[in-house]
């Protein structure tokens, strides 16, 4: 958007005359000084004449993003002012460094007066130092910066220290406080209130009172108690050498037990404290805790969510964040089966008798070849077994060892059989072979005939069978003991900065922060102290766009010292990753959004408007880029490459480019943007479709009226080739001395 | 035709001067320091009549000089004031004399008047409770004249501040970077020797970098610097001499 000015001044630069004052306000600490170079009295303030002359008024901005500083100096009158004999004395007693100067274009008429302010600002900035005093006294100089370089070191970062966190987590300190913009997910939170903590580094036993430690250096004075894993001990002496603490045991109802080497030994504390933001938060979510390199885990219970305590937000847990460390033993095998082509055999002893006499039945099974059961034919032997089935059964082998009464046979049933019959006339061994029957099956001899009692010592069997080992369960049971190990990395889902009831950010009482000019205008004011009026209406203008530019609109997410440690650089990378320009214009900061469809031209510049030539020339075939890797989505738990710490990547690429220019590629950091693809999508699209050709560019000499024009304003060029481009505004540069105007432009590509 | 003037002595510059008040931040040596765009300003509090007091003689050794002429430049705001200018013998005690009074307009303030030659002089401003002057300069002293003026062929002229610039059809563009300022080039043919060691003494009290005021054979008041590296007297005869003096209007 072109600058706007008063219609007197318009009129004025509209001609091929101007005369120009420059008007100067130097906010100094309770004075505010009204120079120019000559004396004016205009909107009630007494201009005097300090000043020898300005330098040229102007700055670049990159395409891609980027923040560079202005080009201002000014040239003072070292005489007497208010009751020092040099101004450069004043300035001692009101330093000019770091101070505000705003300087106003006035173009004016012979005699005009005027009854209203018609000036048009066209620099804000801060002052640097005297330099090029000269003595005698009669002048020194000033460079200025632009506001945003002014600040550049200003941001409020802050570090976890001991002085300000007594108890705070040795490796937490030194780390930055979270600062945080949007809902970012699992953001790591600093140990403030963490007390000190060790582990064994053998294993006691339950009546140990002398133990070593990894550390004991942080200790607290002794004595103090401690926890090792649920075991409360007092400490009452620390060698701090060797790590030899002497404690008592089993404090407050607690036992003395077996400790493992490696387990945590913690100082014991009323309450734990992790940091979330070194500011209130809109929100504290989901909270996650790990040890190590190990996977998040969500806990449930025992914290106290505080998102705005003190000025900051803060997460507090009743005690140590524990995990049981033990070995899980149960161990269950799935159902298998062996077979085997051997055959095993199984020698079977009966298990009781029936039949027969019952007054020696039993004799038949007592394992005593003296003694013997008696059977005739009214009275059959049984011989029974109650085998467990070893397997599959081929063949039992009958075994009998008795006497049959003389000219009787004795039968051998199996299995409701007769399976063979013997006559042993004399005391023997008979065997009989059945194949098939079962396990259990039982013996049972018959005698043919009346003529006697036969007589049965031993009965048994042998059984041939295949082994089948069948569906067998291999159970191991029972835990091993648990040590206690201490969670060491807390993690919160956080919305950050809200806005206040009255939306003075967001334009929406109590909102988050997240829309990218919301952000940078929160940035600005509240973290570096500028205030509304520094900021241009484009600012609205560009969140129109951010919310409409994807479904959803574009929303960040990130923790500010994790982006940038300086301002430049943090805009910068703001400016990259929401295809946006931030540049200071009028003594404001602005915002123009990388569009892609055609622009308005602004201006025209033809030989009747330019000084001297048009300079063209071509972007660096070095600056192609035509394949892009975006990486997005924080792991604030992990540091090292890229893909480390970055949980999803987006590639892009321009096939035509890469046929005319090879590959050239870039890998793109999107630190401030959380797991939102299509905001990384939509941003990469428009940084391929500015970088994947090589574009024109032109610089010149024009005068006056081009000083409505602002950074990203676009114009177009009458010459005698490439006549008709349109060129984006990169460089605008006045120089008071000439009235001229250096323009710099790059060419527009469509998409 | 009148004879062209010098006033380069203001007598506040040697003399204790006090104000009724002044401002902290546009201080009474404002009304003195030969430098037209700094203002000095009467802080809130004053009284209906605004005094500015000068005392020549503070110091047993110090000249009284004579006085005849009051410049005030344009700038200050005593338009419709009515103001006096008086002198005295005593501080005025008793001996209180007006030298030349008048009500103001926004022009620049001339007056002359004398001359007289006492210690004692002041500015009698006859405001208001609510009026707080403010005065650019306040030049009080007495002019020089010269015996003759300048010879025909002097050059009075005017020099431009322009930035002159054409566009690449050739279209000028002009920047005008300040006003235009008077120029004097004053070739005085015949001077005798009393009238060369009064420009001498002019010459050793600005050491030619203070602005003086002058007034032209034509009674216009110009605030000028010299722009002579150095001021020479050839000699043309026993007794007189030739002197060429050039003079640039200083805003």
């Amino acid at each position: 958007m072109v600058r706007t000015l008063d219609a007197n001044q318009t009129r004025k630069i509209d001609r091929n005359y101007i005369q120009p004052i420059y008007l100067v306000h130097l906010s100094l600490s309770g004075l505010t000084l009204y120079f120019s170079d000559r004396t004016l009295y205009y909107n009630a303030h007494n201009y005097e004449d300090y000043l020898f002359d300005l330098s040229e008024i102007g700055n670049d901005i990159r395409n891609l993003g980027g923040y560079d500083n202005c080009q201002l100096t000014l040239r003072f009158k070292n005489d007497k002012i208010h009751d020092k004999a040099t101004l450069i004395e004043l300035f001692d007693d009101y330093p000019p460094e770091k101070k505000y100067i705003e300087i106003y274009k006035l173009c004016i008429d012979t005699d005009e007066t005027f009854v209203a302010d018609v000036s048009t600002k066209v620099f804000k900035g801060m002052m640097g130092q005297p330099y090029d005093i000269y003595d005698p006294a009669s002048e020194f100089k000033i460079d200025c910066s632009s506001m945003l370089f002014g600040k550049n070191n200003s941001l409020p970062l802050d570090v976890i220290d001991l002085a300000d966190y007594a108890s705070a987590d040795p490796d937490d300190v030194g780390k930055y406080r979270n600062i945080v913009y949007g809902s970012v997910d699992k953001l790591v939170c600093p140990w403030t209130v963490a007390g000190w903590l060790s582990t064994l580094t053998a294993d006691i036993t339950a009546a140990a009172t002398s133990i070593v430690v990894t550390d004991s250096n942080g200790c607290p004075a002794t004595p103090f108690h401690a926890y090792i894993d649920s075991e409360k001990v007092a400490v009452t002496n620390n060698v701090t050498a060797t790590g030899t603490l002497t404690v008592t045991r089993a404090h407050d109802a607690t036992t003395a037990v077996i400790h493992n080497k490696g387990a945590s030994i913690y100082e014991e504390l009323t309450t734990f404290e992790v940091e979330v933001a070194q500011h209130p938060v809109k929100a504290i979510n989901d909270i996650y805790i790990k040890r190590g390199s190990s996977e998040w885990l969500r806990v449930i219970a025992g914290w106290t969510k505080n998102i705005s305590i003190g000025g900051r937000s803060t997460i507090v847990f009743s005690d140590k964040i524990k995990f049981d460390e033990k070995a899980n033993l149960a161990l269950t095998s799935e159902p298998h089966t062996h077979t085997t082509s051997s055959y095993s055999m199984k020698t079977c002893i009966p298990t009781g008798a029936t039949g027969g006499y019952a007054a020696d039945r039993a004799n038949a099974i007592d394992g005593n070849d003296e003694t013997f059961a008696t059977y005739d034919d009214s009275h059959d032997l049984s011989i029974n077994f109650t085998e467990t089935s070893l397997g599959t059964l081929n063949k039992q082998y009958i075994y009998i060892r008795g006497y049959v009464w003389g000219g009787s046979n004795t039968e051998v049933w199996v299995n409701g059989a007769s399976r063979g019959n013997f006559a042993l006339a004399a005391y023997g061994e008979q065997r009989f072979v059945y194949t098939g029957g079962a396990w259990s099956d039982s013996i049972v001899l018959k005698s043919d005939t009346d003529v006697g009692v036969s007589n049965a010592y031993e009965v048994w069997k042998v059984i041939e069978y295949t082994p089948d080992i069948g569906s067998q369960s291999v159970t191991m049971a029972g835990n091993s003991v648990a040590n206690t190990v201490i969670g060491d990395i807390v993690a919160a889902d956080v919305d950050g900065y809200e806005d206040d009831v009255g939306g003075t950010y967001t334009g929406t009482g109590s909102a988050l922060i997240e829309r990218p000019d919301h952000v940078r205008k929160h940035i600005l004011i509240a973290l570096l102290g500028f205030v509304a009026a520094d900021i241009g209406a484009s600012f609205a203008t560009v969140g129109a766009t951010y919310a409409a530019q994807i479904v959803g609109g574009y929303k960040f997410a990130f923790n500010l010292p994790e982006v940038a440690t300086e301002a430049m650089d943090l805009f910068a990378k703001i400016d990259l990753q929401s295809r946006s320009n931030m540049f200071e214009s009028g003594g404001t900061f602005n915002l123009a959004f990388g569009s892609v469809a055609a622009p308005t031209s602004q201006m025209t510049f033809d030989k009747d408007n330019v000084r001297g030539s048009f300079l063209f020339g071509k972007t660096e075939v070095a600056d192609i880029r035509n394949k892009l890797r975006g990486h997005y989505y924080r792991d604030y738990s992990k540091s090292g490459s890229l893909g480390d710490r970055y949980m999803k990547v987006l590639e892009l690429s321009n096939a035509a480019s890469i046929t005319k220019y090879g590959n050239m590629i870039e890998d793109l950091e999107f630190s401030c943007v959380g797991d939102l693809a299509l905001m990384v999508d939509d941003v990469m699209d428009w940084i391929l479709i500015e970088s994947k050709e090589l574009k024109k560019t032109v610089s010149f000499e024009a005068f006056w009226d081009a000083m409505i024009l602002e950074f990203c304003d676009y114009f177009t060029v009458t010459s005698n080739f490439w006549s008709g481009e349109k060129f984006k505004a990169i460089r605008l540069v006045e120089r008071p001395g000439s009235q001229l105007i250096e323009v710099q432009g790059l060419q527009f590509v469509a998409s | 035709m009148a004879n062209i003037k010098l006033l380069y002595r203001n007598i506040l510059e040697n003399s204790t001067v006090n104000p009724t008040n002044e401002s902290s931040v546009f201080p009474k040596y404002r009304a003195y320091d030969r430098d037209i765009g700094k203002l000095f300003k009467a802080s809130t509090g004053a009284s209906s009549n605004f005094m500015i007091t000068i005392d020549q003689g503070a110091s047993a050794s110090n000249t009284i000089y004579p006085c005849n002429r009051l410049i005030i430049p344009t700038g200050h705001n005593l338009s419709t004031i009515g103001c006096i200018l008086q002198y005295s013998s005593d501080n005025f005690v008793a001996d209180i004399n007006s030298a030349t009074s008048w009500t103001a307009t926004a022009a620049g303030i001339n007056k002359t008047f004398g001359p007289y030659t006492q210690r004692y002089w002041r500015l009698n401003i006859c405001g208001s409770t609510t009026f707080f002057p403010e005065i650019p300069e306040m030049f009080l002293g007495q002019d020089y004249t010269f015996q003759a003026n300048p010879a025909y062929g002097s050059a009075v002229g005017e020099v431009f501040n322009v930035a002159r610039a054409e566009t690449q059809s050739g279209k000028v563009r002009l920047a005008q970077l300040g006003e235009i300022r008077k120029s004097f080039s004053y070739n005085f043919q015949v001077l005798a020797t009393t009238q060369k060691e009064d420009l001498e003494t002019c010459v050793a009290h600005t050491k030619g970098a203070k602005p003086v005021w002058m007034i032209d054979d034509a009674g216009t008041l110009s605030y000028v610097e010299i722009l002579n590296d150095s001021l020479d007297f050839p000699r043309r005869a026993y007794g007189y001499y030739s002197c060429v003096i050039n003079f640039r209007e200083v805003l």
